[in-house]
């Protein structure tokens, strides 16, 4: 009861954050709602922090998140809520990158702030009610709420230009997320029909016991969602249309986003609907390295500095969807691992080309360029995060790419030869990746000097505050992986356990 | 009394702390003198030289005993990987290489730095790093750790080559640079993480141990005796298609010349025997994996030779000394290699070192040229310099004379392949590195007749060059003579340095051939540049193969860039109107349907042509629908 209370505390507080700056208790004081906002979220992430440390059974340091922090409390009937191993390191994370945007915000939001401080706020809360959900009502709940605030922050800090592609966002968004519902009315009826309370858990159980046509349906349903939020191809456009048109505030959203898409995959797809997983992975794992190859190489020959880091980040999905359809340890593990590091280099990316393009006043890459000279902080920080994207070793880019690499390798499912093969194929996106970030980082920064009529400041020091948090947390991930992996690989065995039953 | 092994530790860790020290310098914006932070450098990188020389010593007293010491650092899953040290005859001979080789270009480069004015500080810190790194490399104890430290040396080899960014030039090839080294990273990483998880990773393994060297025989032997043998072949043929990328081997050679905006002591780096045998290193570390696939030796005998002959024809046609120097260490890396195809594993060492010392010979003497002639590159435009700079002509003749297999080290090391060559019947191997050794002693000639010989066709005066310069020279021309022959004719002490054991006497009739087509070489030279008796011999197809670097450069310039681009505005294309068009259709379908309704609400559906399409359409369904319901198709 403790824990659940504690889980509801963890997931309501940023609601309640938010409703204070929403119900204009600071009266339009901007400095005051953005210190707020920001204090806040300082403060609940050290909480996060020290809930997960604490309510951990082992006290070793590699073990910080267990999933002995899993409820489901009876006495409260169907609305049931908890974290389990990878929903709290992905809350962690998320309210870590949350964190991280409003220190960037400062500079990047300039009006409505007490709208968007609420509503980042809102967001969060949802998508940590989706990672904490075990209960159908509330998943659904939460998943359309979080839709919305990203639709109404996305309408409204963005150019009127990016309307058109946040419609069809969310447009696309409901659809799967309807579509979705509609699956758990699906199971909820199968667990009353069988007379059992429904929840995921008991999804969970009796999952194996639905017919093949039921599973199928369930899991093309789950795909969808996953499909729009990570995105594959076909679904990206909407997508790209947003991070094309964000500032280095909103860059929050689509990672969580991903983050959530990914979620799904595993908890869902892959974990709950294992045998039709088993079926699909290789085909997936062919999806993904399309993916990947595509995006990365529509990004090298893209102009557009946004719209191009965009492509990038959908091909850096791509590495973990295909690590995780080797369904091993070590490919479980490398997936979850590249979510976290990509999360974190992405964002720190994003940010340092959303100032360059402040400076040159423009996105399109031919128009940029010898930055470093008069900026060099964000250029020895973009050439770090650069590094660090590209999989240098002793950042947590190579840990990432290593146990994708080496999880692909050691896939035991049936078709391991095609597994095998698309890991072969891994190799090209890497290069491909690498080649669009050497490429970007030296048309930015070197390259000739179109810098001469733009007002040039370096970082200032909230976003060089920033910035060295992420690189901090970039470097200490790939120097001590063991930190996350410990944790990681109990919950990867869990659910290699299951495929193996 | 500090034991060898913790030597070998501080070995590795003194150029880590003066980089350390340098950067803190910069970063505090300290007033120290620059000669203060070449001295640092330059007595961190003395200090490493003398440990290399004790572990050298080391190793060769106690023949047989390695030098082993592994420190976990990191456990990635349930893997650990160690940082470790591998202490054996290879490594000891290649690390003491290194120092000597980074012990010169510090002492070389303080002149060069002062004249250049630009990066004096940041030239220190990336040489400090680099020797880190490559000395990580040489002593690793295992191939995870030997990859990684690899990667991290192709970003400092990128560094170095985008050292002057305001140069358009450097920042293309420097890119240019990066991704032929990236891709020979992810290649080598891919090889290596299925290596370790095929030759450990068993239901049986308790423990997963890393790939260390030290058991690398019985790991190849228990991988090769479990494996698909294609999946066997894979793993080497990845190894070795990695090394020779990194070791810039055909079609991947301009990787070295494209480094060449790079300062002049580090473009000497990049082109002497430690930056070229990176990927040789790795290939006599793997040896016992590849003697289980004989077949794999093939690719070395015929990528090295062809990069050999190859790179000797582009030297003719060159005209800048830097470019000349680089395509004549990528041929020389190449015959070394076309020997260890042979499986000749201690004279492909010998071959690299001998021919190692005459390559930094030679592009030392070309620096100092370059710094003493205001960075003249262009051969056409100097000459005359043998009066001016006596010492530095002799140097360049000793080291031509090496390498072109005369006298000295050269032509021990070339003899003793032939001979090899030669009994084993291998005649058409034996004639390519003839014509090699043709080719080499006519670019060389050919460029020192237009450097030394002849009228000085410079702007400007040539100006003074420092003893410390001389010095860099005076040692490099003493190995260049005495070390081939040391270890010719002391066989214990080179098989106990570096494995080579005398199968083969030296065959008087080859080497009689071989001076004899030497010569010819510097013959033709003679008569073309000094005498001037003949006139340059023109084979217009030669030429223009040579001119364009046999389309090497087209090759990664369409590998690279060209054919990306191409598939990229494919995909563009594909973005933008299909896919486009896909994304509208449900809207523009919904306003049609709309349109159609609310034509039908307001009964204004005159047109017969909205009629027929509700028909058609209504008739397609009906048809449809019975068509399931008969049972045809279930």
């Amino acid at each position: 009861m403790e824990n659940f209370i504690s889980t509801i505390i963890f997931t309501l507080l940023p609601l309640f954050a938010g409703l204070i700056i929403f119900s204009g208790f600071f009266k339009n004081n901007t400095v005051v709602i953005r210190r707020f906002a920001k204090y806040f979220s300082a403060l609940y992430f050290i909480f996060a922090a020290y809930e997960f440390f604490n309510r951990n059974t082992n006290s070793e340091f590699g073990n910080v998140f267990s999933s002995s922090f899993y409820i489901l409390s009876s006495s409260t009937g169907g609305l049931s809520i908890g974290f389990d191993t990878i929903g709290s390191i992905f809350a962690l994370l998320i309210s870590f990158l949350i964190l991280i945007c409003f220190v960037m915000a400062k500079s990047a939001v300039s009006s409505k702030q007490r709208l968007f401080y609420s509503f980042v706020l809102f967001f969060e809360s949802a998508i940590l009610a989706v990672l904490s959900s075990q209960d159908f009502c509330i998943f659904c709940a939460a998943i359309i709420f979080a839709a919305l605030c990203a639709y109404i922050l996305v309408f409204n800090f963005s150019p009127i230009r990016a309307r058109k592609e946040t419609k069809e966002y969310l447009v696309l968004n409901s659809f799967a997320v309807f579509i979705l519902c509609g699956a758990f009315a699906l199971v909820y009826a199968i667990l009353k029909y069988n007379s059992l309370e429904a929840n995921l858990l008991n999804f969970t159980y009796s999952s194996s016991d639905l017919s093949g046509t039921i599973q199928l349906i369930l899991f093309f349903a789950f795909l969808l969602i996953s499909a729009v939020k990570i995105p594959f191809f076909g679904f990206h456009r909407p997508l790209l249309g947003i991070i094309t048109n964000s500032n280095a505030a909103l860059s929050c959203i689509f990672l969580s986003e991903f983050i959530l898409g990914f979620f799904i995959l595993i908890k869902f797809n892959m974990y709950i609907l294992k045998d039709i997983f088993q079926i699909f992975s290789p085909s997936l794992a062919m999806l993904s390295i399309f993916n990947l190859c595509y995006f990365a190489t529509l990004a090298i020959g893209e102009k557009d500095l946004k719209k191009s880091f965009g492509y990038f980040c959908f091909s850096q999905s791509s590495i973990a969807l295909c690590a995780l359809c080797s369904i091993s340890i070590e490919g479980i593990c490398g997936a979850i691992f590249q979510c976290i590091s990509q999360s974190l280099i992405l964002l720190g990316l994003f940010g340092c080309y959303c100032f360059a393009s402040q400076i040159f006043k423009t996105t399109k890459l031919p128009f940029m360029g010898a930055l470093a000279p008069v900026a060099p902080k964000l250029a020895a920080f973009s050439f770090i995060l650069t590094l660090a994207g590209i999989g240098l070793p002793f950042t947590s880019g190579f840990s990432a790419k290593f146990l994708c690499i080496l999880g692909g390798f050691s896939t035991q499912v049936y078709s391991q030869n095609i597994i095998w093969v698309c890991n072969l194929f891994i190799l090209l996106g890497f290069a491909l990746g690498a080649f669009y970030l050497i490429s970007t980082f030296q048309k930015i920064f070197f390259g000739a000097d179109e810098c001469k009529d733009c007002k040039v400041t370096d970082l200032l020091r909230h976003r060089t505050l920033a910035l060295a948090v992420l690189t901090f947390c970039i470097i200490t991930l790939g120097v001590a992986p063991y930190i996350l992996t410990g944790s990681i690989t109990k919950y990867a065995d869990m659910i290699v356990s299951s495929f193996l039953m | 009394m500090i034991d060898i092994l913790t030597l070998v530790y501080i070995m590795i860790f003194i150029p880590l702390l003066c980089m350390a020290g340098i950067t803190l310098v910069k970063l505090a914006k300290l007033q120290i003198p620059q000669y203060g932070i070449f001295i640092s450098s330059l007595v961190s990188s003395a200090a490493v030289f003398l440990i290399s020389i004790l572990l050298l010593d080391y190793t060769i007293t106690y023949q047989g005993y390695t030098l082993e010491n592994n420190y976990p650092i990191c456990v990635i899953q349930n893997i650990p990987l160690y940082f470790g040290i591998y202490a054996d005859n290879l490594s000891a001979i290649f690390t003491t290489l290194l120092c000597l080789m980074f012990l010169m270009a510090n002492i070389f480069s303080y002149r060069y730095l002062i004249q250049n004015k630009q990066g004096f500080e940041r030239f220190y810190i990336y040489l400090n790093i680099l020797q880190f790194l490559l000395l990580c490399f040489f002593i690793s104890s295992n191939l995870i750790q030997c990859v990684a430290f690899l990667m991290v040396i192709s970003l400092l080899e990128y560094l170095f080559a985008n050292f002057y960014f305001q140069k358009p030039q450097a920042q293309i090839n420097s890119k240019k640079v990066f991704e032929i080294n990236v891709f020979a990273d992810f290649i080598l990483l891919i090889a290596s993480i299925a290596f370790l998880y095929f030759s450990t990773l068993t239901p049986d393994t308790v423990s997963i141990p890393t790939l260390g060297f030290n058991n690398i025989n019985s790991l190849g032997l228990y991988s090769f005796a479990s494996l698909n043998p294609l999946i066997f072949a894979f793993i080497c043929i990845s190894f070795i298609i990695g090394a020779l990328i990194k070791s810039a081997q055909f079609p991947f050679s301009p990787k070295v010349y494209l480094c060449s905006c790079a300062p002049n002591p580090a473009f000497s780096l990049i082109i002497s025997p430690i930056m070229l045998a990176l990927g040789i290193f790795l290939l006599l570390r793997l040896y016992p994996l590849f003697n289980l696939t004989p077949a794999v030796f093939e690719i070395l005998k015929i990528a090295g030779i062809i990069t050999a002959l190859l790179g000797a024809f582009v030297a003719l046609k060159e005209n800048n000394i830097k470019n000349i120097c680089s395509w004549m260490a990528v041929s020389q890396t190449g015959i070394a290699l076309c020997a260890l195809g042979f499986k000749m594993y201690g004279t492909s060492i010998f071959y690299l070192l001998c021919a190692g010392f005459g390559t930094a010979l030679i592009s030392y003497t070309l620096d100092m040229i370059s710094y003493s002639t205001g960075s003249q590159e262009n051969i056409k435009f100097l000459g005359g310099l043998r009066e001016k700079l006596p010492l530095v002509a002799f140097a360049f003749l000793i080291g031509a004379i090496s390498v072109s297999g005369f006298i000295f080290s050269g032509f021990y090391s070339r003899a003793i392949i032939l001979s090899n060559l030669f009994s084993a019947g291998n005649f058409t191997y034996l004639i390519l590195i003839l014509l090699t050794s043709f080719a080499t002693s006519f670019y060389l000639f050919r460029m020192y007749f237009r450097i030394f010989e002849g009228d000085y066709r410079g702007t400007i005066e040539p100006k003074r060059i420092g003893r410390a310069m001389y010095f860099v020279i005076f040692v490099l021309t003493a190995l260049t003579i005495l070390f081939g022959h040391i270890l010719i004719k002391h066989v214990n002490f080179s098989f106990a340095l570096i494995g080579y054991n005398k199968t083969a006497a030296l065959n008087p009739f080859v080497n009689v051939i071989a001076f004899l087509i030497s010569a010819m070489g510097y013959y033709l030279a003679y008569n073309i540049y000094y005498t001037k008796r003949l006139t340059s011999i023109r084979i217009r197809t030669v030429r223009k193969l040579a001119s364009q670097h046999f389309y090497m450069d087209s090759f990664i310039d369409f590998i690279f860039r060209d054919f990306i681009i191409f598939i990229s505005k494919i995909f563009a294309f594909f973005e933008k109107y299909i896919l486009n068009f896909i994304y509208s259709l449900p809207s523009v379908t919904a306003r049609f349907v709309s349109y159609l309704t609310i034509k039908f609400e307001a009964r204004n559906m005159n047109s017969q042509f909205f009629i027929i399409i509700l028909w058609i359409t209504l008739i397609l369904l009906l048809t449809s629908v019975l068509y399931f319901k008969t049972g045809i198709i279930r």
